[in-house]
Protein backbone atom coordinates (compact mmCIF):
# COMPACT_ATOMS: atom_id res chain seq x y z
CA UNK A 1 0.00 0.00 0.00
CA UNK A 2 2.18 3.41 -1.26
CA UNK A 3 1.49 6.58 -0.70
CA UNK A 4 3.55 7.35 -3.92
CA UNK A 5 2.11 9.68 -6.63
CA UNK A 6 0.91 8.03 -9.83
CA UNK A 7 4.13 9.25 -11.46
CA UNK A 8 5.60 7.13 -8.74
CA UNK A 9 7.45 10.29 -7.11
CA UNK A 10 7.24 11.10 -3.43
CA UNK A 11 4.55 13.09 -2.26
CA UNK A 12 5.75 16.34 -0.96
CA UNK A 13 2.46 17.37 1.15
CA UNK A 14 -0.55 15.98 2.52
CA UNK A 15 -2.10 17.62 -0.50
CA UNK A 16 -0.55 15.80 -3.02
CA UNK A 17 -1.12 12.51 -1.23
CA UNK A 18 -4.94 12.56 -0.62
CA UNK A 19 -5.30 13.96 -4.14
CA UNK A 20 -4.33 10.82 -5.52
CA UNK A 21 -6.69 8.35 -5.78
CA UNK A 22 -5.04 5.27 -3.80
CA UNK A 23 -7.01 3.33 -1.86
CA UNK A 24 -7.04 -0.51 -0.64
CA UNK A 25 -7.44 -1.81 -4.34
CA UNK A 26 -7.65 -0.80 -7.43
CA UNK A 27 -11.16 1.56 -7.78
CA UNK A 28 -11.96 3.95 -10.33
CA UNK A 29 -13.15 6.26 -7.62
CA UNK A 30 -16.70 8.14 -6.99
CA UNK A 31 -17.43 11.27 -8.41
CA UNK A 32 -18.03 13.68 -6.66
CA UNK A 33 -21.40 15.38 -7.53
CA UNK A 34 -23.16 12.06 -7.49
CA UNK A 35 -25.02 10.69 -4.16
CA UNK A 36 -23.68 7.28 -4.34
CA UNK A 37 -25.18 4.07 -3.83
CA UNK A 38 -24.85 0.38 -3.87
CA UNK A 39 -24.22 0.49 -7.15
CA UNK A 40 -21.83 2.71 -7.40
CA UNK A 41 -19.47 0.42 -5.10
CA UNK A 42 -16.38 -0.66 -6.31
CA UNK A 43 -16.91 -3.64 -8.33
CA UNK A 44 -13.73 -5.08 -6.12
CA UNK A 45 -16.00 -3.89 -2.73
CA UNK A 46 -18.92 -5.81 -4.72
CA UNK A 47 -17.00 -9.12 -5.19
CA UNK A 48 -15.40 -9.63 -1.60
CA UNK A 49 -19.09 -8.71 -0.67
CA UNK A 50 -20.17 -11.65 -2.60
CA UNK A 51 -17.21 -13.81 -1.50
CA UNK A 52 -19.26 -13.96 1.81
CA UNK A 53 -22.51 -15.06 -0.04
CA UNK A 54 -23.09 -18.86 -0.75
CA UNK A 55 -23.51 -19.93 -4.36
CA UNK A 56 -27.57 -19.82 -4.77
CA UNK A 57 -27.61 -16.39 -2.95
CA UNK A 58 -25.00 -15.19 -5.41
CA UNK A 59 -26.69 -16.77 -8.76
CA UNK A 60 -30.25 -16.15 -7.68
CA UNK A 61 -30.32 -13.24 -5.50
CA UNK A 62 -27.31 -10.83 -6.50
CA UNK A 63 -26.53 -11.25 -9.73
CA UNK A 64 -30.30 -10.36 -11.58
CA UNK A 65 -30.08 -7.21 -9.33
CA UNK A 66 -28.16 -4.79 -11.86
CA UNK A 67 -25.73 -5.20 -14.55
CA UNK A 68 -22.68 -4.31 -12.33
CA UNK A 69 -23.98 -6.63 -9.93
CA UNK A 70 -24.02 -8.95 -12.62
CA UNK A 71 -20.80 -7.85 -13.74
CA UNK A 72 -19.23 -8.65 -10.29
CA UNK A 73 -20.55 -12.13 -9.47
CA UNK A 74 -19.32 -13.75 -12.13
CA UNK A 75 -15.55 -12.34 -11.18
CA UNK A 76 -13.47 -15.46 -11.44
CA UNK A 77 -12.61 -14.71 -7.87
CA UNK A 78 -15.26 -16.06 -6.64
CA UNK A 79 -15.57 -18.95 -8.88
CA UNK A 80 -12.11 -20.99 -6.73
CA UNK A 81 -14.66 -23.63 -5.64
CA UNK A 82 -18.26 -24.50 -7.14
CA UNK A 83 -20.08 -26.29 -4.96
CA UNK A 84 -23.58 -28.07 -6.12
CA UNK A 85 -23.50 -30.76 -3.63
CA UNK A 86 -24.60 -28.66 -1.04
CA UNK A 87 -27.59 -28.28 -2.88
CA UNK A 88 -27.80 -32.09 -4.29
CA UNK A 89 -27.23 -33.08 -0.81
CA UNK A 90 -30.31 -31.92 1.01
CA UNK A 91 -32.58 -34.00 0.04
CA UNK A 92 -32.87 -37.87 -0.94
CA UNK A 93 -31.82 -39.03 -4.52
CA UNK A 94 -34.72 -37.72 -6.81
CA UNK A 95 -36.19 -38.98 -9.44
CA UNK A 96 -36.53 -35.89 -11.47
CA UNK A 97 -32.41 -35.41 -11.11
CA UNK A 98 -32.09 -38.43 -13.68
CA UNK A 99 -34.28 -36.84 -16.56
CA UNK A 100 -32.81 -35.06 -19.95
CA UNK A 101 -34.33 -31.84 -18.73
CA UNK A 102 -32.39 -31.91 -15.74
CA UNK A 103 -28.90 -33.22 -17.14
CA UNK A 104 -29.34 -30.42 -19.88
CA UNK A 105 -29.85 -27.64 -17.09
CA UNK A 106 -26.93 -29.07 -15.09
CA UNK A 107 -24.58 -29.19 -17.76
CA UNK A 108 -25.12 -24.93 -18.63
CA UNK A 109 -25.10 -24.40 -14.87
CA UNK A 110 -21.21 -26.21 -14.90
CA UNK A 111 -20.45 -24.06 -18.00
CA UNK A 112 -21.74 -21.15 -16.40
CA UNK A 113 -19.32 -21.46 -13.60
CA UNK A 114 -16.52 -22.77 -16.18
CA UNK A 115 -16.74 -19.77 -18.14
CA UNK A 116 -16.43 -17.90 -15.20
CA UNK A 117 -13.81 -19.80 -12.70
CA UNK A 118 -11.80 -20.93 -16.04
CA UNK A 119 -8.35 -20.98 -14.64
CA UNK A 120 -9.38 -19.78 -11.18
CA UNK A 121 -11.97 -23.44 -10.83
CA UNK A 122 -9.64 -25.82 -7.94
CA UNK A 123 -12.71 -27.41 -6.90
CA UNK A 124 -15.99 -28.52 -8.35
CA UNK A 125 -18.64 -30.71 -6.65
CA UNK A 126 -21.85 -31.56 -8.63
CA UNK A 127 -23.93 -34.92 -9.93
CA UNK A 128 -26.06 -35.90 -12.66
CA UNK A 129 -24.06 -34.15 -15.55
CA UNK A 130 -22.98 -35.32 -18.70
CA UNK A 131 -19.77 -35.44 -20.89
CA UNK A 132 -20.68 -32.32 -22.59
CA UNK A 133 -19.95 -30.03 -19.39
CA UNK A 134 -17.26 -32.92 -18.14
CA UNK A 135 -15.26 -32.32 -21.30
CA UNK A 136 -15.66 -28.43 -21.71
CA UNK A 137 -14.28 -28.54 -17.90
CA UNK A 138 -11.46 -30.25 -18.79
CA UNK A 139 -10.33 -28.08 -21.98
CA UNK A 140 -10.73 -25.08 -19.65
CA UNK A 141 -9.30 -25.46 -16.19
CA UNK A 142 -6.02 -27.33 -16.18
CA UNK A 143 -5.69 -26.12 -12.39
CA UNK A 144 -8.74 -28.04 -10.78
CA UNK A 145 -7.45 -30.01 -7.64
CA UNK A 146 -10.65 -31.50 -6.66
CA UNK A 147 -13.12 -32.97 -8.78
CA UNK A 148 -16.49 -34.78 -7.19
CA UNK A 149 -18.88 -35.93 -10.42
CA UNK A 150 -20.67 -38.68 -8.24
CA UNK A 151 -23.93 -40.38 -10.09
CA UNK A 152 -23.42 -38.84 -13.40
CA UNK A 153 -24.72 -41.61 -15.62
CA UNK A 154 -23.79 -40.12 -18.45
CA UNK A 155 -20.73 -39.19 -17.75
CA UNK A 156 -18.23 -42.00 -19.87
CA UNK A 157 -14.94 -42.83 -20.18
CA UNK A 158 -14.56 -40.20 -23.58
CA UNK A 159 -14.44 -37.23 -20.81
CA UNK A 160 -12.68 -38.51 -18.09
CA UNK A 161 -9.82 -39.27 -20.70
CA UNK A 162 -10.16 -35.65 -21.26
CA UNK A 163 -10.08 -34.86 -17.54
CA UNK A 164 -6.91 -37.40 -17.26
CA UNK A 165 -4.97 -35.04 -20.67
CA UNK A 166 -6.39 -31.65 -18.78
CA UNK A 167 -6.07 -31.88 -15.18
CA UNK A 168 -3.04 -33.02 -14.24
CA UNK A 169 -3.25 -31.50 -10.92
CA UNK A 170 -6.10 -33.18 -9.56
CA UNK A 171 -5.67 -34.41 -6.44
CA UNK A 172 -9.27 -35.98 -5.06
CA UNK A 173 -11.52 -37.80 -7.20
CA UNK A 174 -14.91 -38.70 -6.63
CA UNK A 175 -16.31 -40.77 -9.69
CA UNK A 176 -18.80 -43.09 -7.09
CA UNK A 177 -22.03 -44.52 -8.49
CA UNK A 178 -20.84 -43.45 -12.24
CA UNK A 179 -21.70 -46.96 -14.20
CA UNK A 180 -20.66 -45.73 -18.03
CA UNK A 181 -17.11 -45.06 -16.57
CA UNK A 182 -14.43 -47.99 -16.90
CA UNK A 183 -11.48 -48.88 -15.55
CA UNK A 184 -9.54 -47.99 -19.01
CA UNK A 185 -10.33 -44.36 -18.64
CA UNK A 186 -9.08 -44.84 -14.46
CA UNK A 187 -5.50 -45.77 -15.97
CA UNK A 188 -5.06 -42.72 -17.91
CA UNK A 189 -5.93 -40.73 -15.02
CA UNK A 190 -3.49 -42.84 -13.15
CA UNK A 191 -0.70 -42.42 -15.77
CA UNK A 192 -1.26 -38.48 -16.14
CA UNK A 193 -2.50 -37.41 -12.56
CA UNK A 194 0.65 -37.72 -10.51
CA UNK A 195 -0.71 -35.70 -7.74
CA UNK A 196 -3.78 -38.09 -7.19
CA UNK A 197 -3.73 -39.44 -3.63
CA UNK A 198 -7.69 -39.66 -2.92
CA UNK A 199 -9.90 -41.92 -5.08
CA UNK A 200 -13.51 -42.42 -4.15
CA UNK A 201 -15.00 -45.16 -6.53
CA UNK A 202 -17.91 -46.13 -4.64
CA UNK A 203 -21.00 -48.39 -6.02
CA UNK A 204 -24.88 -47.98 -4.97
CA UNK A 205 -25.76 -50.58 -2.16
CA UNK A 206 -27.60 -53.31 -4.80
CA UNK A 207 -28.38 -55.71 -2.06
CA UNK A 208 -30.87 -53.57 -0.48
CA UNK A 209 -32.41 -51.87 -3.07
CA UNK A 210 -35.74 -50.05 -0.82
CA UNK A 211 -32.73 -47.46 -0.50
CA UNK A 212 -33.39 -46.02 -3.81
CA UNK A 213 -36.99 -46.80 -4.58
CA UNK A 214 -38.81 -44.22 -6.70
CA UNK A 215 -34.96 -42.18 -7.71
CA UNK A 216 -32.62 -44.52 -9.54
CA UNK A 217 -33.87 -46.13 -12.30
CA UNK A 218 -33.28 -50.53 -11.06
CA UNK A 219 -32.07 -50.78 -14.58
CA UNK A 220 -28.45 -48.28 -13.49
CA UNK A 221 -28.52 -49.82 -10.63
CA UNK A 222 -27.85 -53.20 -11.85
CA UNK A 223 -25.29 -52.22 -14.53
CA UNK A 224 -22.58 -51.78 -11.80
CA UNK A 225 -18.92 -52.37 -12.99
CA UNK A 226 -18.05 -56.11 -12.43
CA UNK A 227 -15.11 -55.50 -12.80
CA UNK A 228 -13.67 -54.79 -9.24
CA UNK A 229 -10.29 -56.65 -9.51
CA UNK A 230 -9.24 -55.20 -13.28
CA UNK A 231 -9.69 -51.76 -11.21
CA UNK A 232 -7.20 -52.66 -8.36
CA UNK A 233 -4.79 -53.53 -10.94
CA UNK A 234 -5.21 -50.23 -12.48
CA UNK A 235 -4.88 -48.80 -8.97
CA UNK A 236 -1.93 -50.77 -7.78
CA UNK A 237 0.13 -50.04 -11.27
CA UNK A 238 -0.84 -46.35 -12.35
CA UNK A 239 -1.92 -44.88 -8.84
CA UNK A 240 0.88 -46.24 -6.77
CA UNK A 241 0.67 -42.88 -4.75
CA UNK A 242 -3.20 -43.50 -3.32
CA UNK A 243 -3.51 -42.55 0.20
CA UNK A 244 -7.50 -42.65 0.12
CA UNK A 245 -9.51 -45.42 -1.58
CA UNK A 246 -13.37 -45.80 -1.23
CA UNK A 247 -14.81 -48.40 -3.31
CA UNK A 248 -18.20 -49.00 -1.39
CA UNK A 249 -20.27 -52.16 -2.80
CA UNK A 250 -17.09 -53.49 -5.17
CA UNK A 251 -16.96 -57.07 -6.60
CA UNK A 252 -13.46 -56.72 -5.64
CA UNK A 253 -12.13 -60.51 -4.59
CA UNK A 254 -9.29 -61.47 -2.24
CA UNK A 255 -6.66 -61.86 -5.25
CA UNK A 256 -7.76 -58.22 -6.34
CA UNK A 257 -7.90 -56.66 -3.00
CA UNK A 258 -3.96 -58.75 -2.64
CA UNK A 259 -2.95 -56.73 -5.51
CA UNK A 260 -4.32 -53.72 -4.32
CA UNK A 261 -2.83 -53.66 -1.09
CA UNK A 262 0.13 -54.69 -2.47
CA UNK A 263 0.64 -51.96 -5.01
CA UNK A 264 -0.53 -49.08 -2.95
CA UNK A 265 1.72 -48.90 -0.12
CA UNK A 266 0.68 -45.41 1.06
CA UNK A 267 -2.33 -45.93 1.70
CA UNK A 268 -4.49 -44.97 4.84
CA UNK A 269 -7.54 -45.10 4.18
CA UNK A 270 -9.64 -47.83 2.80
CA UNK A 271 -13.13 -48.08 2.82
CA UNK A 272 -14.43 -51.55 1.78
CA UNK A 273 -18.03 -51.47 2.88
CA UNK A 274 -20.58 -53.71 1.19
CA UNK A 275 -17.29 -55.72 -0.80
CA UNK A 276 -19.38 -59.26 -0.43
CA UNK A 277 -16.34 -61.18 -1.80
CA UNK A 278 -14.17 -60.36 1.16
CA UNK A 279 -14.16 -62.22 4.28
CA UNK A 280 -12.84 -60.90 7.76
CA UNK A 281 -9.60 -63.70 7.94
CA UNK A 282 -8.83 -62.66 4.02
CA UNK A 283 -8.91 -59.30 4.97
CA UNK A 284 -6.82 -59.66 8.30
CA UNK A 285 -4.50 -61.20 6.33
CA UNK A 286 -3.76 -59.05 3.65
CA UNK A 287 -4.06 -56.17 4.92
CA UNK A 288 -2.06 -56.69 7.95
CA UNK A 289 0.97 -56.13 6.20
CA UNK A 290 -0.09 -52.28 4.63
CA UNK A 291 1.90 -50.50 7.10
CA UNK A 292 0.43 -47.31 6.29
CA UNK A 293 -3.23 -48.30 6.73
CA UNK A 294 -4.91 -46.24 9.35
CA UNK A 295 -8.60 -46.64 8.66
CA UNK A 296 -9.98 -49.53 7.44
CA UNK A 297 -13.59 -49.82 6.66
CA UNK A 298 -14.89 -53.54 6.44
CA UNK A 299 -17.22 -55.09 4.28
CA UNK A 300 -18.89 -55.05 8.02
CA UNK A 301 -21.88 -57.78 6.57
CA UNK A 302 -22.73 -61.37 7.66
CA UNK A 303 -23.88 -64.22 4.69
CA UNK A 304 -23.95 -67.76 5.60
CA UNK A 305 -21.11 -69.34 4.50
CA UNK A 306 -22.85 -72.14 2.43
CA UNK A 307 -23.84 -69.77 0.05
CA UNK A 308 -23.31 -66.28 -2.05
CA UNK A 309 -26.46 -66.43 -3.92
CA UNK A 310 -28.52 -63.37 -3.42
CA UNK A 311 -31.30 -64.55 -5.45
CA UNK A 312 -31.49 -67.62 -3.00
CA UNK A 313 -32.65 -65.16 0.05
CA UNK A 314 -35.19 -63.00 -0.65
CA UNK A 315 -34.57 -59.99 1.86
CA UNK A 316 -30.79 -59.41 2.98
CA UNK A 317 -30.17 -58.18 5.99
CA UNK A 318 -27.00 -56.57 7.16
CA UNK A 319 -25.53 -57.52 10.72
CA UNK A 320 -22.51 -56.20 12.66
CA UNK A 321 -19.52 -58.44 12.02
CA UNK A 322 -19.74 -59.01 16.31
CA UNK A 323 -22.83 -60.24 16.20
CA UNK A 324 -21.58 -63.42 14.11
CA UNK A 325 -22.51 -66.91 15.43
CA UNK A 326 -22.41 -70.38 14.09
CA UNK A 327 -25.91 -71.01 14.49
CA UNK A 328 -26.31 -69.33 11.42
CA UNK A 329 -23.94 -71.80 9.12
CA UNK A 330 -25.70 -74.23 7.07
CA UNK B 1 -2.50 22.30 14.55
CA UNK B 2 -0.72 20.97 17.46
CA UNK B 3 2.41 18.47 16.69
CA UNK B 4 0.52 15.48 17.95
CA UNK B 5 -2.60 15.59 16.35
CA UNK B 6 -3.57 15.25 12.72
CA UNK B 7 -6.15 17.34 11.12
CA UNK B 8 -9.02 15.79 8.43
CA UNK B 9 -11.34 17.89 6.56
CA UNK B 10 -14.09 16.69 5.11
CA UNK B 11 -17.00 18.42 2.86
CA UNK B 12 -19.98 18.95 5.14
CA UNK B 13 -21.48 20.38 1.26
CA UNK B 14 -20.12 21.37 -1.68
CA UNK B 15 -18.72 24.59 -0.64
CA UNK B 16 -18.07 24.18 3.40
CA UNK B 17 -15.39 22.55 4.83
CA UNK B 18 -15.15 20.80 8.46
CA UNK B 19 -12.08 20.15 10.13
CA UNK B 20 -11.88 17.13 12.37
CA UNK B 21 -8.51 17.36 14.59
CA UNK B 22 -7.62 13.60 15.79
CA UNK B 23 -4.66 12.39 18.20
CA UNK B 24 -1.86 11.46 15.82
CA UNK B 25 -2.33 7.42 16.92
CA UNK B 26 -5.94 7.73 15.92
CA UNK B 27 -5.52 9.10 12.51
CA UNK B 28 -2.72 6.43 12.06
CA UNK B 29 -5.89 3.72 11.86
CA UNK B 30 -5.46 4.77 8.78
CA UNK B 31 -2.39 2.98 6.63
CA UNK B 32 -2.31 6.16 4.30
CA UNK B 33 -1.88 8.33 6.80
CA UNK B 34 0.49 5.78 9.07
CA UNK B 35 2.38 5.22 5.66
CA UNK B 36 3.16 9.16 5.48
CA UNK B 37 3.54 9.77 9.00
CA UNK B 38 6.69 7.16 8.96
CA UNK B 39 8.08 7.52 5.49
CA UNK B 40 8.17 11.51 6.09
CA UNK B 41 11.62 12.64 7.36
CA UNK B 42 12.58 16.15 9.25
CA UNK B 43 9.03 17.59 8.12
CA UNK B 44 6.81 17.96 10.08
CA UNK B 45 4.10 15.42 9.82
CA UNK B 46 0.90 16.93 8.23
CA UNK B 47 1.04 20.09 9.00
CA UNK B 48 -1.60 21.04 6.67
CA UNK B 49 -5.14 19.40 6.89
CA UNK B 50 -5.60 16.19 5.03
CA UNK B 51 -8.49 16.90 2.19
CA UNK B 52 -10.62 14.07 2.43
CA UNK B 53 -12.69 15.06 -0.85
CA UNK B 54 -13.71 11.61 -1.82
CA UNK B 55 -15.47 11.48 1.24
CA UNK B 56 -19.16 12.57 0.90
CA UNK B 57 -19.99 14.35 4.26
CA UNK B 58 -18.88 15.63 7.57
CA UNK B 59 -20.92 13.06 9.29
CA UNK B 60 -19.30 10.13 7.01
CA UNK B 61 -16.00 11.32 8.39
CA UNK B 62 -16.89 11.81 11.98
CA UNK B 63 -18.30 8.36 11.67
CA UNK B 64 -15.24 7.11 10.35
CA UNK B 65 -13.19 8.92 12.84
CA UNK B 66 -14.89 7.85 15.56
CA UNK B 67 -14.20 4.05 14.74
CA UNK B 68 -10.14 5.33 14.53
CA UNK B 69 -10.76 6.73 17.91
CA UNK B 70 -12.38 3.50 19.36
CA UNK B 71 -10.02 1.49 18.07
CA UNK B 72 -6.57 3.03 18.43
CA UNK B 73 -7.98 3.25 22.46
CA UNK B 74 -8.66 -0.47 22.63
CA UNK B 75 -5.24 -0.99 21.05
CA UNK B 76 -3.80 0.87 23.98
CA UNK B 77 -5.86 -0.14 26.54
CA UNK B 78 -5.91 -3.79 25.52
CA UNK B 79 -9.96 -3.63 25.31
CA UNK B 80 -10.84 -7.42 25.90
CA UNK B 81 -11.86 -8.78 21.87
CA UNK B 82 -15.08 -9.41 22.57
CA UNK B 83 -15.73 -6.12 23.67
CA UNK B 84 -13.87 -5.11 20.77
CA UNK B 85 -16.64 -7.22 18.69
CA UNK B 86 -19.47 -5.93 20.35
CA UNK B 87 -18.62 -2.26 19.85
CA UNK B 88 -18.37 -3.19 15.73
CA UNK B 89 -21.41 -4.65 15.33
CA UNK B 90 -23.21 -1.81 16.90
CA UNK B 91 -21.09 0.41 14.97
CA UNK B 92 -21.95 -1.35 11.79
CA UNK B 93 -25.76 -1.11 12.87
CA UNK B 94 -25.76 2.47 13.22
CA UNK B 95 -24.17 3.09 9.76
CA UNK B 96 -26.92 0.47 8.26
CA UNK B 97 -29.67 2.41 9.90
CA UNK B 98 -28.28 5.76 9.55
CA UNK B 99 -30.41 6.32 6.45
CA UNK B 100 -33.10 4.57 4.50
CA UNK B 101 -31.33 3.37 1.22
CA UNK B 102 -27.73 2.82 3.45
CA UNK B 103 -26.13 5.87 1.56
CA UNK B 104 -24.47 6.57 5.06
CA UNK B 105 -23.22 2.87 4.83
CA UNK B 106 -21.80 3.18 0.97
CA UNK B 107 -20.29 6.27 2.39
CA UNK B 108 -18.24 4.89 5.19
CA UNK B 109 -17.38 1.61 3.22
CA UNK B 110 -16.03 3.93 0.32
CA UNK B 111 -14.25 6.35 2.68
CA UNK B 112 -12.66 3.05 4.69
CA UNK B 113 -11.53 2.29 1.32
CA UNK B 114 -10.36 5.65 0.30
CA UNK B 115 -8.29 6.06 3.64
CA UNK B 116 -7.40 2.51 3.89
CA UNK B 117 -8.34 1.13 7.03
CA UNK B 118 -8.67 -1.93 6.63
CA UNK B 119 -10.46 -3.79 9.91
CA UNK B 120 -13.45 -1.12 9.07
CA UNK B 121 -13.01 -2.01 5.48
CA UNK B 122 -13.57 -5.77 5.95
CA UNK B 123 -16.06 -5.05 9.17
CA UNK B 124 -18.85 -2.81 6.78
CA UNK B 125 -18.16 -5.53 4.15
CA UNK B 126 -19.34 -8.32 6.25
CA UNK B 127 -22.18 -6.45 7.32
CA UNK B 128 -22.65 -5.81 3.71
CA UNK B 129 -22.87 -9.86 3.10
CA UNK B 130 -25.00 -9.93 5.81
CA UNK B 131 -27.40 -8.03 5.09
CA UNK B 132 -27.62 -9.15 1.42
CA UNK B 133 -28.55 -12.70 2.51
CA UNK B 134 -32.13 -14.01 2.54
CA UNK B 135 -33.45 -10.67 0.72
CA UNK B 136 -34.82 -11.60 -2.85
CA UNK B 137 -34.21 -9.70 -5.60
CA UNK B 138 -36.72 -6.76 -5.76
CA UNK B 139 -35.90 -6.41 -2.02
CA UNK B 140 -32.80 -5.87 -3.08
CA UNK B 141 -33.00 -3.32 -5.15
CA UNK B 142 -35.40 -1.55 -3.36
CA UNK B 143 -33.10 -1.51 -0.17
CA UNK B 144 -30.05 -0.38 -1.85
CA UNK B 145 -32.13 1.99 -4.41
CA UNK B 146 -31.04 0.35 -7.25
CA UNK B 147 -32.39 0.91 -10.69
CA UNK B 148 -32.89 -2.63 -12.64
CA UNK B 149 -30.89 -1.74 -15.90
CA UNK B 150 -31.98 -5.26 -17.44
CA UNK B 151 -34.82 -5.88 -19.84
CA UNK B 152 -37.23 -8.33 -18.34
CA UNK B 153 -35.89 -10.70 -21.02
CA UNK B 154 -32.35 -10.10 -20.00
CA UNK B 155 -33.52 -10.77 -16.37
CA UNK B 156 -35.65 -13.54 -17.15
CA UNK B 157 -33.12 -15.23 -19.08
CA UNK B 158 -30.50 -14.94 -16.06
CA UNK B 159 -32.84 -16.02 -13.66
CA UNK B 160 -33.73 -19.30 -15.66
CA UNK B 161 -30.24 -20.47 -16.02
CA UNK B 162 -29.49 -20.65 -12.35
CA UNK B 163 -32.15 -21.50 -10.73
CA UNK B 164 -32.00 -24.47 -8.84
CA UNK B 165 -35.15 -26.59 -9.48
CA UNK B 166 -36.11 -29.62 -6.93
CA UNK B 167 -38.87 -31.12 -9.06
Amino acid sequence: METNCADGSSPHSSEEVFSSDKSLQNEKGVESTREGNWSDLTEQALVDIFSRLNLGERWNRASPVCKSWFKASRDPFLWHVVDFEQYFGRTRENAFWWTVEFQKKIDRMVKIAVDCGGGNLRELHVRHCSDESIAYMAQRCPNIQRLSIKTCQNVTDTSVCQIASGCYKIEELDISYCYNISHASLEKIGANCKYLTTLKRNMLNSLDPSEHRDAIPTEYINMAPLSGDDEATVFAKYMPNLKHLEIKFSKLSPKGLRILVDGCPNLEHLDLFGCLNLRSRELDEVTANAKNLKVLIKPNFFIPRASFNAERYGHWQLYDERFQTNAFQI
Amino acid sequence: MAANTVTFRGLRDEEVYEDFEVEKAVAMESEVVKNFIEKDTGMEPLRFPIPCRNIKSGKVLEMVLDYCKFHAHARSFTIPDDDVKTWDNEFAEKALSADKNQVTFCHILLAANFLQIEDLFCLLLKAGADLLKDKSVEELRQIFKIENDFSEQEEEAIVQETKWTYA
